[in-house]
């Protein structure tokens, strides 16, 4: 089970670098701004992924279940 | 100076004209050289970008987006025929949804379309789907990114390749 648990957490972090990776590709011409906006971006989302488990995590200790 | 009245209405309406003339032009014009482009974009994501010569550019695409369909099929996910008719119980709207964002991979998708039709096959049985899989949803969602990232691509090949030109093109031809 913690391995399929780990396979969630790296597929977040993988998808979330590729996805930002091709629309910043697709958005600059050099390589060092790619590069940069590729990590701003991931940087964001993955952000934004870890207050959206937080917020879930928080939900599940008042839950009766 | 800029003129009133009259005189200035007349400056505004020709700026106004010469405007969308040049909006107008900047349609590039439909030929089989750019149905050519899009279609072997669709088929082979960055395809587009190496047949202009963007190597670079179309390798990273390439590569990046075929590991990731590649990860999707590792992770027993495929693409299959999902029910199309509403009368039917298996009918899933998300299902149809998923089905044209995932055929985004273009030829990825195709074959595994193939091999989840016919398990038979025995070359293409790592593309096919298993949908009783654990990782079954977790792989569809590497197939989905992959499929929308493709339909993203391919309209950057068209802007990048095809209407930036006609933009600039008709630019020139104002300014003359």
């Amino acid at each position: 089970m913690i391995s399929v648990g780990l396979t969630y957490v790296f597929s977040a972090i993988y998808l979330s670098f590729i996805v930002s990776m091709v629309i910043s590709i697709n958005e600059n011409d050099t390589v060092r701004r790619i590069a940069r906006e590729t990590l701003r971006r991931a940087g964001k989302l993955l952000g934004v992924l870890a207050i959206a488990a937080i917020i879930v995590q928080v939900l599940t200790f008042f839950s009766n279940s | 100076m800029v003129g009133h009245g009259p005189a200035l209405r007349r400056q505004i309406y020709s700026r106004n004209k010469t405007s969308l003339t040049a909006q107008s032009q900047t349609t590039p014009p439909f030929s089989a050289r750019l149905l050519g482009t899009v279609l072997v974009a669709w088929l082979i994501p960055g395809g587009g970008f190496l047949l202009h010569g963007r190597f670079w550019r179309g390798i990273t695409v390439l590569g990046s987006l075929l590991l990731t369909f590649l990860l999707g099929c590792v992770l027993h996910a495929g693409v299959y025929w999902p029910v199309w008719s509403i009368h039917n119980e298996g009918f899933n709207i998300i299902n149809n949804i998923t089905f044209v964002i995932q055929m985004g991979s273009g030829l990825p998708a195709l074959l595994s379309l193939l091999a989840s039709a016919h398990p038979q096959i025995f070359f293409l049985r790592w593309a096919a789907a298993d949908t009783s899989h654990a990782l079954y949803d977790l792989g569809s969602f590497y197939l989905l990114a992959c499929g929308a990232m493709n339909y993203f691509v391919v309209c950057n090949t068209f802007d990048r390749l095809f209407a930036r030109r006609a933009s600039r093109e008709a630019s020139q031809e104002v300014a003359r």
